[in-house]
């Protein structure tokens, strides 16, 4: 009976522990659901498979691009923003290097004892992070460049080669109405402020 | 003559003190007892294809071979040439007690920091050795003939210590 009791007390410990290490936005997806809320317009990008050795370590940066430019990650509190498809990998996500706000920058181990693939999927979004960005109260959806004179004209570009590089703007416009651009890789989008 | 057992008792329990001391040297044999410390340091992690991956019309450069000594550091240069400027990627064939680490470009002196990086057909890469005996590395290049779009960039390569997860397989 006693013995019974231990292994009840273990086991229920063993399932608290493992309640405590699951991250906190536990999801199904690069783009959740996320328990601390949505990532807005996030849609997958799955990356190119990368070849590892056997017991073998590289770090990598991945870029969120086109006109889904932003990861959140865990610097937003959305630990998980990101897949990979092979289980013989384990991640760790370097938050700190991540500069850019397209950026996600990890650290993988295959640990199998063959040489494997692994395809990395990010969750990226239309809309920048919280704290990033032109301070401009987005109205509705995304919409095409309007054309209007520019300002507040930024780069942002990884300090790697090859660079991975994007462009964030206001517009305005003659009637007042101000936008927040972001062009990628030959898009522009914008976004009305209100 | 027969001891009381309360002295057998109290003998028993002071030797008991070094059990933690016993279980922590057991856990730690495996290492202890392997001459060769963590690493296996004639496995060798080979080009897997990160030079070029995903590129058409990539030409790969090749560096000299480096020997590194233990505890040693240095700094491997490839560049590309002219008819394919661009860096599109690298890799390495290297010991595995080697850590490879891409650094980043130099800034231009004078240059607007919000100006796009301009890309130059060179790249550097330190390479640290962690182990024991000497090690070797070699880098390689990939370049193409204009600037690449990419999403995915290596930044550091390693191996796991062989020996410290008890693997005794791969090439030497």
């Amino acid at each position: 009976m006693r013995s019974m009791l231990l292994r009840a007390r273990r086991l229920l410990g063993a399932l608290l522990l493992a309640a405590l290490l699951a991250p906190a936005g536990a999801m199904a997806g690069p783009c959740g659901p996320y328990t601390t809320g949505n990532i807005p317009d996030c849609e997958p990008q799955q990356q190119a498979p990368v070849p590892y050795g056997i017991l073998e370590t590289q770090g990598w940066a991945y870029y969120c691009t086109g006109d889904h430019p932003y990861f959140w990650g865990l610097s937003s509190s959305y630990p998980g923003d990101f897949t990979w498809d092979n289980s013989c990998f384990s991640a760790i996500e370097n938050v700190f290097p991540e500069t850019t706000p397209n950026k996600f920058d990890a650290t993988f181990t295959n640990w199998c004892l063959s040489a494997e693939n692994i395809v990395v999927t990010l969750g990226c979004s239309s809309q920048p992070p919280p704290g990033f960005g032109p301070s401009c109260n987005e109205t509705g959806g995304p919409v095409g460049d309007p054309g209007c004179p520019q300002s507040n004209i930024s780069n942002h570009c990884s300090s790697t080669n090859p660079p991975v590089c994007f462009q964030t703007a206001t517009e305005t416009c003659s009637d007042g109405t101000t936008y927040s651009c972001t062009a990628d890789q030959g898009i522009v989008w914008c976004y009305k402020c209100g | 003559m027969t001891r009381p057992r309360s002295d057998i008792t109290r003998g028993w329990r002071g030797w008991r003190g070094l059990a933690p001391l016993g279980l922590v040297l057991a856990a730690a044999a495996p290492a202890l007892a392997s001459p060769q410390g963590l690493y296996d340091e004639g496995r060798v992690l080979e080009r897997r294809g990160t030079a070029c991956l995903g590129q058409a019309d990539c030409v790969t450069v090749e560096s000299r071979q480096a020997r590194i000594a233990k505890g040693e550091s240095t700094i491997l240069q490839a560049r590309c040439p002219a008819g394919h400027p661009y860096v599109a990627g690298w890799d390495t064939e290297q010991h595995e007690h080697l850590v490879t680490t891409a650094l980043p470009p130099k800034p231009r002196r004078g240059a607007d920091p919000d100006a796009p990086v301009a890309t130059s057909g060179r790249i550097e890469v330190a390479a640290t050795n962690n182990g024991e005996t000497q090690g070797r590395v070699t880098l390689l290049l990939g370049c193409v003939a204009s600037p690449p779009r990419v999403t995915a960039v290596m930044k550091q390569r390693s191996g796991v210590p062989s020996n410290h997860a008890g693997f005794s397989g791969g090439s030497r």
